[in-house]
């Protein structure tokens, strides 16, 4: 079978798929034009320049698409050799960031390596890392997914490991979401559902227990419920967001012409920047913006079951990589509208941070990659 | 269908009633939600209060632009690394300020308004992500670059460049940039506010207040500086005095207005206006004689006996010799000839009794009961100036009724205000409220004044040879409060002075409250201060002094003296004659003066040597 993928891949010269292409270039695009928006007020009064952030976002994604073009073009099998190197590379970052001289805190959150001016977030490369790492694992196990000791404990312990590190970089909403995506690798790959459903278990409480340690959360849940208990305080970032929600009404206000981000709506640029563009673009740029990242996930997911049940690990590598670009996407613009506690995820694509752009480039890269490599067979059928 | 598929199906599912969820959610809050945030929450435009000028335009007020730092609590991610590394720079106790960030859950100033250095390093530290949670943020200031010139009249603002006092309290709306302005507007301006005041003027008037200040440790010296001919206030001195630019430093004391706020019993000054008053109820006569043998006495049917101090016994004493030895007895037995109501009623002609509406916080219209409450001494004893209580500024516009053939003038402070497009919004001009006494009155008031001036006047030593000036003092005795009656040792010191006699020009008035020492009198201690101000006002305003052929102008141009223009039987040879020489014949009795054009007279119309009749028509051509 390898020998067949491999002659596969060199007589194909098949083209990526155009509209995943599309797809890609339009969210980047608008992205970039929000960020510009959403950061130049703020940009202007910290630095002395509105086009600050803006150029320091068009500067990550020109890192970003050559990587992206790396990742589209190199052998996925070869990918599948790499994984425990991959491991290795990422788990060690991962701790670095416990070191005192690499370390570079933001906000209380130790998130950040420092390396020559720049700083890197080694958990957002671990979501990629454990998209592939758990793919490759899952899809090598295949129908011994039944023997729990061999098959379901060792990626479980790296999941776990993964998870600590990232908890222990004061990144709980990271860690929550490399557990989501996991659970989902799992379940999708065939694991009993009663097993499914005793990680399930496991992982709610302790999630549950870890959100009361820190006082900050449990204020951000509060908030959640009631963002008018402490309007000046938590409850701020919430009902600031709300502000700019309603300020936008059904057509907006017009790119631009929002004003939470003059200082009412805090983090504008990051983590709530869709709140700014909501309130600039209205309820249809709303609408717009989640057609545009459900399209990616269709286009994502077709793509998947394409490999089903030929490819598994390119299945479950599609889907992990598609789910992880789009439910990052979701959660965030659902944290913005208050339906979930307020979290540190970003909207990739669309808030300003190197890492992120760079790994979701690279993420899209891959599915283009993938989108190349599809079988012929189905091709056009969805 | 493998399980695989079936699987990822359920994950499907879930995946799509989130979103449906997440885009009802949206279509709730941002369409459907009944409480729009108010569109009219305020955006942070830059705006700039406008500045407070004197009448030449010289800045006394302006608007600075200063960074204050501030912090976002929530994003504070070390309070203790934080304020220490922010103390040192900030000159604040670094645990005082860990407990402040403490203590606090949101929004906080650090420290406002510091300086352009600090901002500085703050700044590089915050763009070094040092400082996570700490901003600057402009703050629009006031700086008052005279520092203490003014400063009673201009007042201050408070951090958040409201008015809190003076002309920045009551003109704030004026000054501050106009609400109605283009919403899109990058920066919105305040208009621009000329006050009456002579930069120049104000400091000389301060000089000579903060001179007698310190030279009789009083509690406080105002001297106050008007033209005598529009009622414009051109000097406000006030001592003790502070800088507006750090008026928090200062005491309250320090920082009253007193020239409106202080009300006082004048004392002798005050007989100027009771003496007219009496003339004007033409109950005295200018040759109705009096006898003074050092005191006033008067017995009531009640048999209460009204006993009043004179300062001296002055013998047979009228009108312009009460006024000219301040005799206490002669002015009291003239307030004899008038009945308490009229005598109230002519005195609050003058203005006594109510605000002047200058535009000034806290004025006060001083005491002056109403005659029904008046006790069988009320009358004599507010003939010279006491039981009766004024303000500074109420003295001083009282007395543009004698510079302006009796016609009492409003005071104004504000000049003009000029909108930030250089349009004149507000001029204030000379604006005359009523006729205080006839204008023969008033002309008797400034000759009699005048004899104050002369030797054996009490105002001797105000007098400035070459020049006629007009004047009264006044040692009014304070009321003791602990005892409810007048102290032996408190007193308050003045002078009034008018210049010139036969053109008045200026009013010029000093009052010194409770001077230390055993020099107490108004003649004695105000007087020579008046001259000491008048020896600089009159070669700076330009007023012409006799016995000198060529006179200082303003320090610069040098004039010849010009003779007056006098039209006797026939008319003289105008031509070549400047137009500011002939203002006078624009109140000439009999001749009806038109002017056209600026400059010198080129012809004129009837010839040089036409007969002056009633009534006939002068035509005077300037070039």
């Amino acid at each position: 079978m390898m020998n067949d993928r491999f002659y596969a891949e060199r007589v194909k010269e098949e083209r990526h798929d155009t509209t995943l292409l599309i797809l890609f270039i339009l969210i980047v695009g608008i992205g970039l034009g929000t960020l510009f928006s959403a950061s130049y007020y703020y940009g202007g009064k910290r630095f002395d320049d509105p086009f600050h952030f803006f150029y320091r976002q068009i500067a990550f994604v020109g890192v970003g698409v050559v990587l992206a073009f790396i990742s589209s073009r190199i052998p996925l099998q070869g990918l599948v050799h790499k994984t425990p190197l991959l491991l290795v590379l990422t788990l060690t970052l991962l701790a670095a960031t416990f070191i005192p001289g690499l370390k570079h805190s933001i906000m209380g959150a130790n998130r950040w390596l420092s390396i020559g001016g720049y700083t890197f977030q080694p958990s957002e490369l671990a979501k990629l890392t454990l998209v592939i790492y758990l793919s490759a694992i899952l899809s090598k196990k295949g129908e011994r997914l039944d023997d729990v000791v061999n098959s379901i404990i060792p990626p479980l312990l790296v999941v776990f490991l993964f998870t600590a590190l990232i908890y222990l970089q004061n990144d709980f909403s990271t860690a929550l979401f490399v557990i989501i995506v996991s659970l989902l690798l799992f379940f999708v790959a065939g694991i009993k559902f009663r097993y499914f459903l005793f990680l399930f278990s496991m992982v709610l409480p302790l999630a549950s227990m870890l959100v009361l340690t820190k006082e900050y959360r449990v204020r951000r849940v509060i908030a959640f419920l009631d963002p008018n208990s402490d309007p000046i305080g938590t409850g701020y970032q919430v009902i600031a967001a709300r502000h700019a929600l309603a300020s936008g009404d059904f057509w907006g206000r017009g790119f631009g012409m929002g004003t939470e981000k003059f200082g009412g709506l805090p983090e504008a640029h990051s983590d709530f920047i869709f709140a700014v563009f909501a309130e600039e673009m209205g309820f249809v740029g709303v609408v717009f913006a989640v057609v545009l990242f459900l399209a990616l996930a269709v286009r994502g997911y077709s793509l998947a079951l394409q490999y089903e049940p030929s490819d598994r690990f390119s299945f479950m590598l599609t889907l992990g990589l598609t789910s992880c670009l789009v439910f990052q996407a979701l959660v965030n613009m659902a944290v913005v509208v208050g339906m979930v506690p307020a979290t540190g995820l970003p909207l990739p694509f669309f808030s300003h941070g190197g890492s992120s752009m760079v790994i979701s480039l690279i993420m899209a890269g891959l599915l283009l990659n993938l989108s190349r490599n599809a079988p012929a067979s189905a091709r056009g059928e969805l | 269908m493998s399980k695989a598929t079936r699987r990822f199906g359920i994950v499907i599912i879930l995946f799509t009633v989130f979103v449906l969820l997440l885009v009802a959610q949206y279509f709730k809050v941002m369409v459907l939600e009944p409480d729009k945030p108010e569109p009219e929450r305020t955006i942070e435009t830059s705006s700039e209060r406008g500045p407070i000028l004197d009448r030449n335009g010289r800045i006394l007020a302006m608007q600075t632009r200063l960074f204050s730092v501030t912090a976002w609590v929530p994003n504070i991610e070390n309070p203790a690394y934080t304020a220490e590394t922010l103390a040192p720079i900030l000159k604040l106790d670094a645990e005082m300020l860990k407990r402040r960030i403490d203590q606090s859950r949101g929004f906080l100033y650090i420290k406002r308004k510091v300086s352009p250095s600090t901002r500085e390093k703050v700044r590089r530290l915050i763009a070094d992500r040092k400082l996570p949670g700490i901003s600057l943020e402009p703050e629009y200031g006031r700086n008052y670059p005279e520092q203490d010139l003014a400063a009673h009249v201009l007042g201050f603002v408070g951090t958040d460049n409201v008015g809190l006092d003076g002309i920045e309290l009551t003109y704030n709306d004026t000054l501050a940039p106009s609400a109605d302005a283009e919403d899109n507007a990058p920066v919105k301006y305040g208009n621009q506010l000329f006050l009456t005041l002579d930069l120049n003027i104000q400091y000389m008037a301060e000089e000579v207040a903060q001179k007698t200040y310190e030279e009789y440790d009083a509690n406080s010296v105002m001297v106050l500086v008007m033209d005598a001919r529009n009622g414009e206030i051109l000097g406000w001195a006030n001592s003790p005095d502070f800088d507006p630019n750090t008026f928090n430093r200062t005491d309250v004391f320090a920082k009253n207005n007193r020239p409106v706020t202080y009300a006082y019993e004048p004392g002798s000054v005050f007989k100027i206006f009771s003496i007219a008053s009496l003339l004007e109820l033409g109950a005295l006569a200018p040759d109705t004689e009096f006898y003074c043998n050092g005191y006033y006495e008067r017995e009531f049917p009640n048999a209460d006996t009204v006993h009043i101090n004179c300062l001296g016994t002055h013998g047979t004493v009228n009108a312009q010799t009460i006024l000219q030895y301040s005799c206490n007895a002669g002015a009291a037995y003239a307030s004899d000839l008038v009945s308490k109501e009229e005598f109230h009623r002519q005195i609050t002609e003058f203005g006594f009794g109510s605000k002047t509406h200058l535009p000034f916080p806290g004025e006060t219209g001083g005491i002056f009961s109403e005659p029904e409450r008046w006790s069988g001494r009320t009358k004599p004893t507010i003939a010279i100036g006491q039981e009766i209580s004024v303000t500074a500024l109420q003295m001083i516009t009282a007395a543009t009724a004698f510079t302006n053939q009796g016609m009492l003038l409003q005071p104004h402070i504000v000049k003009k205000i000029v909108s930030p497009d250089g349009k004149i919004i507000q001029e204030n001009k000379r604006e005359p409220i009523r006729q205080a006494v006839r204008p023969e009155v008033a002309e008797a008031s400034l000759l009699m004044m005048e004899t104050v001036t002369a030797d054996g006047g009490t105002a001797h030593r105000a007098r400035i040879d070459g020049i006629r000036m007009s004047a009264k003092t006044g040692t009014a005795q304070k009321i003791d409060p602990r005892t409810g009656n007048y102290s032996e040792n408190s007193f308050v010191a003045s002078t009034m002075a008018i210049y010139p006699t036969d053109d008045p020009r200026l009013i010029t008035y000093i009052v010194i409250d409770t001077p230390q020492g055993d020099e107490f009198y108004g003649g004695r201690i105000a007087a020579p201060m008046i001259r000491e101000l008048g020896l600089k006002l009159i070669p700076y305003m330009g007023i012409p002094t006799e016995n000198e052929e060529v006179i200082r102008h303003s320090g610069v141009v040098k004039l010849k003296q010009q003779p007056q223009v006098e039209i006797g039987a026939s008319l003289p040879d105008l031509r070549g004659i400047s137009k500011r020489r002939l203002l006078p014949l624009l109140s000439h009795e009999d001749i009806d003066a038109i002017f056209r054009g600026e400059g010198w007279v080129k012809s004129q119309d009837p010839e040089p040597g036409t007969p002056v009749t009633k009534n006939m028509q002068l035509i005077l051509e300037f070039e």
